[in-house]
């Protein structure tokens, strides 16, 4: 009988990292698909114009694909916040410039993307007022101040757990479990 | 209309591929390294896991020998479909049959090629080609099963995860019409479309034949095969416009109502199939 594992459920995040570190390109684009809305959430509210968060938010999946194909991801234990690290530094460098770069896009030589009318619409859309905000609220607590301590203010899980008097990994669960709804209401945004 | 979320999405495959150590340039990438490797399965799953591949043994096998077909149509710009990294969830596996039986050659046939030839790379994202199959078994034009990750409809605003899409093709050959359940819809027997007077669905396992109410009280019953089942429909008072159905009943291979029973809510988690 062949061997075969059959999958049971939704692959996570280190599994996808993982596979595209092994040259899974699809698994990247999954990634991608499970976190852009996010990141894009994340960088429209600190940009001054949709244009530029839409911006900030290819060049954090360009420099995350460089780093999980060049540097390797096998070191990444938790790639949402390794993924929203980037984001960080990206939107430091930006205010630092004055403006977003595009190292690593031009190092993947990926075209500009010209954004028309109904791209910002949906971008406006999706920020709304106090967008991330709302949404971190539509999370029960533990899970809320999990997240926004971990993703929002970069906090190290033991940290976290020190104030919120319960272990590291139950830490993690509630931010796994915070990111996976929070995408599943970003998925309804068109 | 795209949005550019999916235009960086086909360009970041696009790149993820070129770089070094990414998949040839089909798209496909080799067998020994296409699948996640997931962790490993609790226990009690493991049970139901086993009992798949005892039924369905030779169909989960041809995974190991994937089919790659050509998805979409190259004249278009807007790029081709992916193949999917894995299979469909346990829980539609359990409850489809068509699904677990090997693939056949029909199933590969040039009809079926015909078919994925109008599916497309921003509604159609993942399509599972180990689990496509044909389903129509009265000789007329193809029917098609393709399972996909998910199905988008971006101007309905509408997306189904592990969709399972069925594609009618025109008698003629031009073109066709495409249906997309989520596993939820066919146990509630949503799973129902038709194109001109030919009406058709899926229905889970344990159903056998299926009664079809039309609008003026006949009542029309279809043998089901591969979890599927078809008829032709009388016209109604336009000649041109097929009778309307009203009401479906399922029976299973003794005749007794199969009730549509609901779901839990949670989907995702394996369910015993009903019936052995």
């Amino acid at each position: 009988m062949p061997t075969f594992k059959l999958p049971l459920r939704e692959p996570s995040d280190r599994d996808l990292i993982a596979a595209a570190e092994r040259g899974d390109a699809e698994a990247f684009a999954a990634f991608y698909r499970r976190y852009c809305n996010l990141v894009l959430a994340y960088a429209v509210r600190r940009m001054p114009a949709p244009e530029l968060a839409a911006d900030l938010m290819m060049e954090v999946f360009a420099a995350a694909l460089i780093a999980v194909r060049r540097q390797g991801a096998s070191r990444v234990d938790d790639p949402a916040a390794w993924l929203f690290g980037i984001a960080r530094n990206k939107l430091v460098d930006a205010y630092r410039r004055g403006g977003n770069e595009d190292a690593a896009r031009r190092q993947l030589e990926l075209e500009p993307m010209v954004l028309d009318d109904d791209d910002v619409a949906r971008i406006d859309e999706l920020a709304g007022e106090h967008r991330v905000a709302e949404l971190l609220e539509l999370l029960p607590g533990d899970q809320r101040e999990a997240v926004r301590a971990r993703i929002l203010e970069d906090r190290s899980y033991d940290d976290i757990a020190r104030e919120l008097e319960c272990s590291p990994l139950v830490v993690r669960q509630r931010v796994s479990r915070g990111l996976r709804r929070l995408r599943a209401r970003l998925e309804d945004t068109p | 209309m795209k949005d550019f979320r999916d235009r960086f999405e086909e360009q970041l495959l696009g790149a993820a591929r070129r770089l070094p150590g990414s998949e040839p340039a089909s798209g496909r990438p080799p067998a020994g390294r296409r699948r996640l490797r997931l962790p490993r399965v609790p226990r009690r799953l493991g049970l139901v896991v086993a009992a798949l591949v005892l039924v369905g043994g030779s169909a989960l096998a041809t995974a190991t020998h994937p089919w790659s077909p050509s998805l979409g149509d190259p004249r278009m710009r807007a790029g081709r479909p992916v193949i999917a990294v894995g299979s469909p969830p346990a829980a539609q596996l359990a409850i489809l049959g068509v699904l677990r039986r090997p693939a056949t050659a029909e199933d590969h046939g040039p009809q079926v090629r015909d078919a994925l030839r109008y599916l497309g790379p921003m509604g159609d994202i993942g399509v599972r080609t180990d689990w496509i199959r044909r389903l129509d078994h009265s000789g007329g034009a193809a029917i098609t099963l393709i399972p996909v990750e998910r199905w988008r409809a971006t101007t309905l605003k509408v997306s189904i995860r592990d969709a399972l899409c069925v594609f009618a093709a025109e008698p003629n050959g031009d073109g066709g019409g495409k249906s997309c359940w989520s596993t939820r819809d066919v146990l509630d027997g949503h799973a129902v479309a038709g194109i001109g007077p030919r009406l058709y669905g899926l229905v889970p396992d344990g159903v056998a034949t299926v009664e079809v109410r039309l609008a003026d009280g006949r009542v029309e019953p279809s043998t089901v095969t591969d979890n599927f089942f078809e008829l032709e429909r009388p016209a109604s008072d336009d000649p041109r416009i097929p009778m309307r159905w009203m009401w479906i009943t399922w029976r299973d291979r003794d005749g007794r109502v199969v009730p549509k029973a609901p779901l839990p809510d949670d989907i995702d988690a394996p369910i015993a199939p009903r019936h052995g």
